[in-house]
C-alpha cells in the first residue's frame, strides 16, 4: 500500500514483483463447492432438496415456507407440481402454503396426455 | 334457538362486525409513514401501511404471480416480471392501476426475459433474453441477447451488440442519471452511450485502486436510498501476496467512475441495506444456525456492532422509512418487525398470500 516504505531487501522485491498488479488481479477465488444439483430434486425417488453446502440445514424452515417456491423457480420436475408445464395455476387456491395448505390442489397426470 | 341465546349471537356478532370496519390503529414503535409495497402469489402486489402495519390494498396484476419487480427512477413505476419470465406488466403506483403490459413470445416462440433494466427516462427497456422455439421433436434455444425495447413503440426496435463480443448470462447495468450513458458491468466496466450503444469509455475496475489492495469485486448493495447515480455497499478485495478476502464498505460515484472504499476486516457473505437518512446501515448474515444483525455507521465508514439473533433460513433485509425498525422477509407469508436499536423481536406481520418479490417502501402519494 501506499503508505508502507519496505525497510529491507525482500520487502523491496516484494514491491518490485507485485508492480503488475493487473497480471496477479484475479477474481477472489472460493474454495470448490459440493457437486449437488442445488435447489430441488432432479430425481423422484427419494428425491432431495439440498442447500448450498450440500446439506439440509440451510433450507426453508418449515417447509411449507419455501414450498412455492419449489413449484415455480425450480423449472425442473421437483415433488412438487412444476408451474411452467403442468400446473400453471396450482397456487391459485392457496397462496399461503403454510397457512392454507389443505387447500392445496392434488395435481394428477393428465390421463388424455398419455 | 332460545331467545337470550339468540341475542348473545347477536351481540357477539355486532362486536365482531365493528372490530372488521374499525381502522387499524398506529402499531407503537412503528417504522414511519410510507407504504410497503410487495409481489406475492396471489398475482398481486400487497400494501402494507407502515403506521398500523395492517394491510391497505393491493394492485391485481394482469400477468399473474409477478417474480421480480423493479421500481422506475421516478418512484411512481413499477416494472413486473411474471414468473413465467415470458410477460412484462407496467404498474402506476399513484393510481394502483396496471398501464400496460406485454410479451415477447408468440405461436411456438417463447422468449423468457431474464433481466431487465429501466432508462431514467423510462424511454426504453433494456431487456436480457434467451428464446425456445418449439420444433417438431425438440426445441431449439436460442442465444442469449440483449433487447432494446421501446416503451412508446412498445415493440423490441434493435438488439444491442454484446460489448466486446463477449456474450453473458448474466448482466449487471446500470445507467447514468440522466439516462445518456450505461454502464456494463464485467472484468471492467464498460461505458456505453445510449443512442448507438458504442463504448465511450472504461472504466478500470480490474486495477486495484491502491496498490496491494487488489480488484474490487461487489458485493451486496443498496441504491435504494441513494440519489441517482450513487451505490453504496459492501465491496470484496482480496490481495495478491496472501489472498486476503477482505471486506469494505464503499460508495460508488458512476459519473465520476469513483469508488470510496474503506476496508472494515475479513469479508463474510453480508446482505446490506441502508437507511434513509444514509447514517446507518445494516448487515443480515446468515450462516446455517447462525444469524446476525449487523450495524454500519456509513458517515464515519465503521462497522459498529454485531449482534446474533434468532433467524430463519431464506431471509432478506429492508430498513423502515423512519429508521427504527427492520423487516426481515422474504420465503413465506410474514415480515419480522426487529427494533433496530435492541435487534429485539418486535411482531410479525402476517400476509394472506407468500412473498415473491422485494420488499419496496415508498412514501404515500
Amino acid at each position: 500500500m501506499k503508505h508502507l516504505t519496505p525497510v529491507n531487501r525482500k520487502a523491496a522485491r516484494v514491491e518490485a514483483v507485485t508492480k503488475d498488479f493487473v497480471a496477479l488481479q484475479q477474481p477472489p477465488q472460493q474454495p470448490e463447492p459440493p457437486h449437488i444439483p442445488n435447489g430441488c430434486s432432479l430425481v423422484f425417488s427419494p428425491g432431495w432438496e439440498a442447500d448450498r453446502n450440500g446439506g439440509t440445514a440451510g433450507l426453508c424452515q418449515p417447509v411449507e415456507r419455501d414450498l412455492f417456491d419449489c413449484h415455480m423457480g425450480c423449472f425442473w420436475p421437483a415433488q412438487v407440481p412444476d408451474q411452467l408445464n403442468h400446473a400453471p395455476d396450482w397456487t391459485a387456491k392457496c397462496a399461503a402454503a403454510q397457512k392454507d395448505w389443505r387447500k392445496i390442489d392434488l395435481i394428477f397426470p393428465d390421463e388424455k396426455k398419455k | 334457538m332460545k331467545p337470550a341465546l339468540f341475542a348473545i349471537a347477536f351481540v357477539l356478532s355486532a362486536i365482531a362486525a365493528s372490530a372488521q370496519q374499525k381502522p387499524a390503529t398506529a402499531v407503537t414503535p412503528n417504522g414511519g409513514d410510507h407504504l410497503m409495497y410487495i409481489g406475492t402469489y396471489a398475482g398481486t402486489i400487497q400494501i402494507f401501511d407502515e403506521t398500523t402495519e395492517a394491510m391497505v390494498g393491493d394492485i391485481k396484476l394482469k400477468t399473474g404471480i409477478p417474480r421480480s419487480i423493479t421500481l422506475s427512477q421516478s418512484r411512481s413505476k413499477f416494472y413486473v416480471l411474471d414468473s413465467t419470465g415470458e410477460k412484462m406488466e407496467i404498474v402506476d403506483i399513484p393510481t394502483r392501476t396496471s398501464l400496460d403490459s406485454f410479451t415477447l413470445s408468440e405461436g411456438n416462440k417463447k422468449v423468457r426475459i431474464r433481466g431487465l433494466q429501466v432508462d431514467p427516462l423510462e424511454r426504453f427497456l433494456i431487456l436480457l433474453t434467451r428464446s425456445a422455439t418449439k420444433q417438431i421433436d425438440r426445441w431449439e434455444i436460442g442465444d442469449i441477447s440483449m433487447q432494446f425495447y421501446d416503451l412508446a413503440q412498445k415493440k423490441i426496435t434493435r438488439t444491442i451488440p454484446w460489448p466486446k463480443g463477449e456474450e453473458r448470462e448474466f448482466v449487471n447495468i446500470r445507467f447514468s442519471p440522466d439516462g445518456k450513458l450505461l454502464y456494463f458491468f464485467g472484468d471492467d466496466v464498460l461505458i456505453l452511450e445510449t443512442t448507438n450503444f458504442t463504448e465511450v469509455d472504461t472504466w478500470a475496475l480490474s486495477r486495484p485502486i491502491e496498490p496491494g489492495l487488489g480488484r474490487v469485486n461487489f458485493g451486496s448493495v443498496d441504491d435504494f436510498n441513494e440519489d441517482p447515480g450513487f451505490f453504496t455497499g459492501l465491496f470484496t478485495t482480496q490481495d495478491p501476496i496472501q489472498n486476503r478476502r477482505i471486506m469494505n464498505l464503499g460508495r460508488v460515484n458512476l459519473v465520476a467512475k469513483t469508488i470510496d472504499l474503506t476496508p472494515l476486516g475479513p469479508a463474510e457473505g453480508v446482505g446490506f441495506a441502508m437507511a434513509a437518512d444514509r447514517k446507518r446501515a445494516y448487515g443480515l448474515m446468515q450462516q446455517i444456525g447462525r444469524y446476525e444483525f449487523w450495524a454500519f455507521d456509513v458517515a464515519q465508514k465503521k462497522l459498529v456492532s454485531r449482534t446474533p439473533f434468532e433467524g430463519r433460513p431464506r431471509m432478506a433485509l429492508r430498513v423502515s422509512s423512519n429508521g427504527r425498525l427492520l423487516y426481515v422477509y422474504q420465503a413465506g407469508a410474514t415480515i419480522d418487525v426487529y427494533d433496530a436499536a435492541s435487534y429485539k423481536k418486535l411482531r410479525t406481520i402476517e400476509m394472506n398470500a407468500d412473498q415473491t418479490t422485494s420488499l419496496y417502501i415508498l412514501p404515500r402519494k
